[in-house]
């Protein structure tokens, strides 16, 4: 993909936070990105680490652009006009009182507000997607049906065959 | 979106000792409003099938059940004459012009109180119906007509707004008019039809489908409004829980989606929670299927911009994009997917969309070629920085 000259990531929605990645590396700042890499996939093997880093320090805002009719913001960020101060301050403890399995806010705390018709985004507060959570006992039933799997991570190992794909 | 109605209950407001009934499911059609009710003083049956149509969920206080004892009748069973008054033992049994006005006063009074409609509203309703004498059905499609077409085209508007919807704020205000003005028109029509019975069955069916079209763009509607913080001004949210489930469902409108999966998703929640597990789902942008064709033109046109900007494309019509390559990161999953769709929905070739593991084989200089990778969703972007 590097030989191209110029790549542009159309995804139909993004998170502030792939945004603002996007922004840092534009300001060349790759180094922070590199490192956001690394502990987002949990790398820890040093050398890896740093190629990482160079990679992303070598982007260049020219060679590399984000177009996306929409960019999302956390449901109880103020940003959010669709919500009240207050609504905002009680869905986040409603989320909170609800952590069925690991996730209340979405993965990495995105706090999503997108779904879509073939699948909910895993950036979606738990309660919407995920198979794994239970709550008293009984095994909760997400909103939104999500099929999810390990094959494309090194993790994949570590997984039964039967445990690879679920949802 | 459902459409919450009663079934052959007595209604307090019937005047002279008559009892009426309110019956309200339109879309399911007029074979559900086939009632009769005992006359106390002939033992035949009563004369009067006042037939209304209830647009929001009707409280659970109007009307309570009062006697007498209401029964139900099959629709064979009994005919309606071509002014749509009953026939008892083939004769037309009409009430007078007297009769029916308070009738016809009661039933709009009643449909009013249920809807929440002033006075005014109610006003300018009849007014419109005046307008339109003897066919309330011409009137009721001649103010939805435009309705529709002002709330698709200011949904439109609004999905498409990301930040400030401040400029949508008196279309939005406009249509709450509007809407007001075809629900009490749609009050004030049903009511008519008990006078002069110029409603047929055909124009209730084809008001009842326009009415179901309005009400559920109008529940998107509330949401975009919400969403851009203009909820002030369209009328507030659906008040009751259900009426709320009924609005996300009618949001989310997918076949995909099991409406039996809401109620389920709903149960787990403490009661006392249940409210705020609304607000939060009231949160969510359902992306439809013709959301998505939306979503993959609109992405389109602003890389179509960029690549023109950049030099890659000519920006005339009919683009080939010979020196752009198209491809999603992962095979078989919801990238490749909108990629389908992104392709289809763009008239672009498929020759141009690889595979990257194809564009990595590929010995075709990339030096002077774009690089466009689709995707459905991208939570933080690392994803494609590393694979990419």
């Amino acid at each position: 993909m590097s030989q191209y000259k110029k790549i542009y990531f159309v995804p139909l929605v993004a998170h502030e936070n792939a945004a603002a990645k996007f922004k840092e590396l534009a300001e060349g700042r790759g180094k922070q990105v590199g490192d956001a890499i690394n502990t987002e996939y949990g790398i820890e093997r040093p050398e890896l680490a740093a190629q990482i880093v160079s990679a992303m320090e070598s982007l260049s805002s020219s060679k590399l652009e984000l177009v996306t009719p929409k960019v999302e913001v956390p449901i109880t960020s103020p940003a959010n006009t669709r919500a009240t101060p207050e609504q905002r301050a009680r869905i986040g403890a409603f989320l909170d009182k609800y952590k069925v399995y690991k996730y209340p806010r979405g993965i990495g705390g995105a706090e999503g507000s997108t779904a879509f018709f073939f699948k909910p985004p895993n950036t979606l507060p738990e309660i919407f997607w995920t198979v794994k959570g239970s709550r008293d006992g009984e095994p909760w039933k997400p909103l939104f049906q999500r099929t999810d799997d390990v094959s494309e991570y090194s993790t994949a190992k570590y997984y039964a065959p039967g445990a690879q794909v679920w949802g | 979106m459902s459409v919450t109605g009663r079934s052959a209950e007595a209604c307090p407001q019937a005047p002279n000792g008559r009892a009426f009934l309110g019956l309200a499911p339109l879309v399911g059609g007029l074979d559900a409003e086939a009632s009769s009710i005992a006359c106390p003083v002939s033992d035949q049956p009563c004369l009067v099938a006042l037939i209304f149509l209830s647009v929001a969920n009707v409280p659970s206080s109007f009307p309570p059940p009062t006697t007498p004892e209401i029964v139900p009748a099959p629709l064979k069973q009994k005919t309606i004459d071509a002014s749509g008054f009953e026939k008892v033992h083939g004769k037309t049994v009409r009430p007078s012009t007297a009769e029916l006005e308070t009738v016809q006063q009661a039933a709009v009074d009643n449909c009013g109180k249920v809807l929440g409609l002033s006075a005014k509203k109610l006003e300018q309703a009849t007014a419109v119906l005046r307008e339109h004498p003897g066919d309330p059905g011409a009137a009721l499609r001649a103010l939805g007509a435009p309705l529709l077409g002002a709330l698709d085209a200011t949904l439109s508007a609004a999905r498409s707004v990301t930040g400030n919807g401040e400029a949508l704020r008196a279309s939005f205000t406009a249509i709450e008019a509007a809407h007001a003005e075809w629900r009490g028109a749609l009050v004030a029509g049903v009511g008519q039809r008990t006078v002069d019975g110029t409603l047929s069955e055909e124009t209730f069916r084809a008001i009842g489908k326009m009415r179901a079209g309005i009400d559920s763009r109008m529940s998107a509607l509330r949401v975009e409004a919400t969403r851009l913080g203009l909820s002030t001004a369209v009328e507030a949210k659906p008040a009751t829980e259900a009426a709320r489930i009924d609005a996300a469902l009618a949001r989310i409108n997918a076949p995909s989606f099991d409406p039996a999966r809401l109620k389920g998703w709903m149960a787990q929640f403490d009661p006392a929670d249940r409210a705020v597990a609304l607000e939060a789902l009231e949160q969510i942008d359902f992306h439809t299927l013709s959301d998505v064709k939306k979503d993959v033109r609109d992405a389109h046109a602003l890389l179509s911009a960029a690549l023109t900007r950049d030099g890659f494309t000519s920006g005339k019509p009919g683009e080939l994009f010979d020196n752009v390559d198209f491809s999603s990161l992962y095979a078989a999953k919801s990238g490749a997917f909108v990629g389908y769709l992104y392709r289809n929905e763009n008239k672009i070739r498929s020759s141009c969309f690889k595979t990257l593991d194809g564009l990595g084989a590929s010995n075709t200089p990339k030096s002077d070629r774009a690089l466009v990778i689709v995707e459905d969703y991208t939570g933080t972007g690392v994803q494609f920085l590393f694979e990419g």
